[in-house]
């Protein structure tokens, strides 16, 4: 069931009336609805891997109460490690088996070594990396003794398994999503409406800006070979655009959608396309993420407490592993591992946490300098997704390479055929504008205008949405 | 929760404002801007004699160069051949030009690959889904159970949202200003040009045993006593499963088949001939088909 789906459109205000009409009766109740809601949403991309999901609630539900209640440390490191080599087993064999084994066939084949090995032909179940992480960060809180074990299980479910983060996240934490569903949530209008504006600003990211992007960075991507260096830019630009649009725009709706209920998720996004260097561009890129990955990866590495090649170290470690998280696939690695080289001389001169606040905070425009250092930061992002896009290395460094080669003849094809969408580019435009004016906030319909901004929006999405070309979105292959 | 229903209320009550408006205000365009695809055109013909009708996919539109008939003929000519057609959606246009009073003398029809093809072309048709309220247009569209008819129809703007790429916004612009369109629907040839490298081509495999629609179109020119030529248009030489025509000319035994003969040099790409070849194509059929006959 996508977000942007009819299904859905039926499923969300049912579930809310459902929610909201048995308020003030019982707050275990409304979990259980959610609870059912939500394996009721999970189960209808694929039934059989609802077993899957709930298996691996279970699992780190009884570990939890079983390292509190383990007599002795070494009982507690058994069922921890159990958990987490469980819940990474099944990762790994979900999602980087058949990589690892066609990947370790291919360098054999390289010392003249012929090998076989038997591959998965199973689906990824959807959303496995993000209940995964949940799990995990559960059960190291509870190791680290930061947290107690949660007893009640539906809670406890419901905090892995919430449909509006389940899919594609945001990646929750126990500490801050599990006091939210044990406590009894009061319908607030201010919230319900600002989570509702939230979808409708998410839909449009997804259904105008990411779907219409798709349509013609997926047309520049497949036919790379024959296309010209401005067109190969504009590809990139769109495909810059699209996944924005996609992963934001999920995430709005996620988000809204958690509103509605009368729970706050983690926000994952904050304009990550206005930073001044990529360090700040990863503190606004797939928040949740990262600061997962910083706070169960790099502190425990050391972090950057120790010298400079300790710094180093670790900063590569957590740009592969989060590359590799992506997917089992040399491409998404080797975009970790360019994001990590554009970190460098941020960590070197010790100015990675120099951006920490808004750009051009209480202004209208940002400074000269403030806007190249944006563009700059915008370009290295663009560069980098290429190779998030292609299907392999080989296909990013030669798209890359025909950038280069200045073939600038016939134009951009893409904007002057009269079937393809030059309004497109006026249309990013004009988002770029939206995002910019509202960047202080989680979306642009808040002030005077708030009204008249809405009327726009959804104007431009029943006028450019791309309805008959709607895309899964990017991230639930993750 | 009365305020949280109140901005619901707000945003619903909207969203139906702005579908009303928006289809209200493209309809009206297409209804009544320059014609620039050839529904548009047929609904603003005025009622008249048109010798020669021709009717098909891109393989007309691309093939008949229409002043070459006129010049040759003296007669009045028409191409409305649409790329993407199918003969559901020749039906279509047919049925529209006697709508319109339009009389025609003789009809030539394509019928090639497109045999198999049963029920309408979501490509071709979208261009007819702004009149969709036109009687004909409704009927014809009930009768070949269009998927999501009963939405096209009663939901405002939602054929416009699923149509987008060819009634959206784009081309709804360029009708509110009365944009002349590259080719001129009237004539409706769309020559193309160079000659390309051909990939692998191929004829469908089978063949069914009947197409509705182009029953149909027998019917009703019967009915109006139309003369019909059914013609198969030249395919280039390394097409494969050509027996496929010798096949549907044993379904339509008075098809007159010119898919074979023709340079490569003639053609922009397997299906689909250059300029220089559809004049030449044009040329060949008019003599066989008109002057020779008359003679």
């Amino acid at each position: 069931m996508l977000f942007n789906s009819l299904q859905y459109l039926i499923f969300l205000p049912l579930v809310f009336a459902i929610y909201w009409g048995m308020n003030h009766r019982s707050l275990k109740l409304q979990n259980l609805l959610l609870l059912a809601a939500s394996y009721y949403f999970y189960a209808c991309w694929d039934w059989r891997f609802l077993f899957l999901l709930v298996f691996s609630t279970g699992l780190d539900y009884y570990t939890g109460l079983k390292m509190k209640d383990a007599p002795s440390v070494r009982m507690k490191k058994f069922w921890f490690w159990l958990s987490i080599g469980i819940n990474v087993g099944f990762l790994g064999i979900f999602k980087y088996y058949n990589f690892f084994a066609e990947s370790f066939a291919d360098l054999l084949s390289n010392f003249g070594f012929q090998a076989n090995f038997w591959t998965l032909q199973v689906i990824l179940p959807v959303g496995i990396s993000f209940y995964t992480f949940h799990g995990l960060s559960y059960v190291i809180d509870i190791y680290k003794n930061r947290i107690e074990p949660e007893r009640n299980i539906v809670d406890y479910s419901l905090f892995v398994s919430y449909f509006p983060l389940l899919v594609a996240g945001p990646i929750e934490r126990a500490t801050h999503l599990l006091p939210q569903i044990k406590k009894k949530r009061i319908f607030n209008s201010d919230k319900a409406i600002d989570g509702l504006h939230q979808i409708i600003w998410g839909l449009f990211k997804k259904i105008v800006i990411a779907d219409s992007c798709a349509t013609y960075a997926n047309q520049i991507f497949d036919n790379y070979e024959n296309a010209n260096s401005l067109t190969l830019l504009l590809g990139a630009l769109y495909f810059t655009f699209q996944i924005y649009g996609d992963f934001s725009g999920y995430s709005d709706i996620a988000l809204g959608t958690s509103k509605l209920f009368g729970i706050d998720l983690l926000r994952n996004f904050n304009y990550p396309y206005f930073s001044r260097d990529i360090a700040e561009f990863w503190r606004r890129w797939h928040i949740s993420l990262s600061s997962w990955f910083k706070d169960y990866l790099y502190i425990p590495l050391g972090g950057s407490q120790g010298g400079t090649l300790m710094k180093v170290r670790n900063t590569f470690i957590i740009f592969l592993v989060s590359g590799f998280w992506h997917g089992a696939n040399w491409t998404f690695i080797v975009w970790g591992l360019l994001n990590a080289v554009y970190f460098m001389p941020l960590l070197l001169s010790n100015t990675n946490r120099y951006h920490i606040d808004i750009v051009a905070k209480g202004k209208k425009w940002p400074t000269v300098k403030e806007f190249f250092s944006m563009s700059l930061t915008f370009c290295l992002a663009m560069f980098a997704w290429i190779f998030f896009r292609a299907e392999t290395v080989a296909m990013a460094i030669q798209y890359i390479k025909n950038i280069f080669l200045f073939n600038f003849k016939g134009g951009v094809a893409y904007l002057s055929i009269d079937r393809y969408s030059i309004e497109l580019v006026g249309l990013l435009g004009i988002f770029i504008v939206f995002e910019w004016v509202s960047r202080e906030k989680e979306h642009p319909f808040f002030g005077r205008f708030l009204y008249i901004r809405l009327v726009l929006v959804l104007l431009g999405l029943l006028l450019f949405g791309a309805f008959t070309n709607a895309a899964d979105f990017i991230y639930f292959q993750f | 929760m009365k305020k949280f229903l109140y901005s619901l209320t707000m945003v619903l009550g909207s969203v139906i404002v702005l579908l009303y408006a928006m289809d209200y205000l493209f309809t009206c365009v297409y209804e009544t801007s320059q014609p620039r695809n050839k529904f548009q055109y047929i609904l603003k013909l005025k009622p008249q004699t048109i010798d020669y009708v021709f009717l098909g996919s891109s393989r007309v539109a691309n093939h008949i160069a229409t002043k070459e008939v006129e010049q040759l003929t003296g007669r009045k000519a028409i191409n409305l051949g649409m790329e993407g057609a199918h003969l559901e959606d020749n039906l279509l246009q047919l049925k529209l030009l006697l709508h319109q009073g339009v009389k025609i003398k003789k009809l030539f029809l394509q019928v090639d690959y497109q045999f198999e093809d049963e029920g309408r072309s979501p490509i071709a048709l979208s261009d007819a889904m702004p009149f969709i309220k036109h009687p004909v247009v409704k009927e014809h569209m009930q009768s070949i159970n269009t998927p999501d008819f009963e939405a096209n129809y009663y939901v405002p703007f939602y054929r416009y949202m699923m149509a987008a790429p060819k009634i959206g916004f784009r081309e709804f612009f360029f009708a509110s200003i009365n944009k002349q369109p590259k080719i001129d629907p009237g004539e409706g040839f769309t020559p193309k040009t160079g000659n390309h490298s051909f990939g692998k081509y191929a004829l469908p495999s089978s063949i069914s045993e009947t197409n509705a629609a182009l029953e149909g179109i027998k019917k009703i020119c019967k009915d109006h006593q139309i003369e019909v030529v059914f013609f198969c248009a030249p395919f280039c030489s390394v097409t494969e499963n050509k027996e496929y025509i010798r096949e549907l000319k044993t379904k339509l035994p008075e098809l007159k088949d010119y898919s074979a003969g023709y340079e490569d040099e003639l053609f922009y790409d397997c299906a689909h001939l250059n300029e220089k070849g559809a004049l030449f194509f044009t040329r060949q059929l008019v003599t066989n088909e008109l002057l020779n006959e008359e003679q």
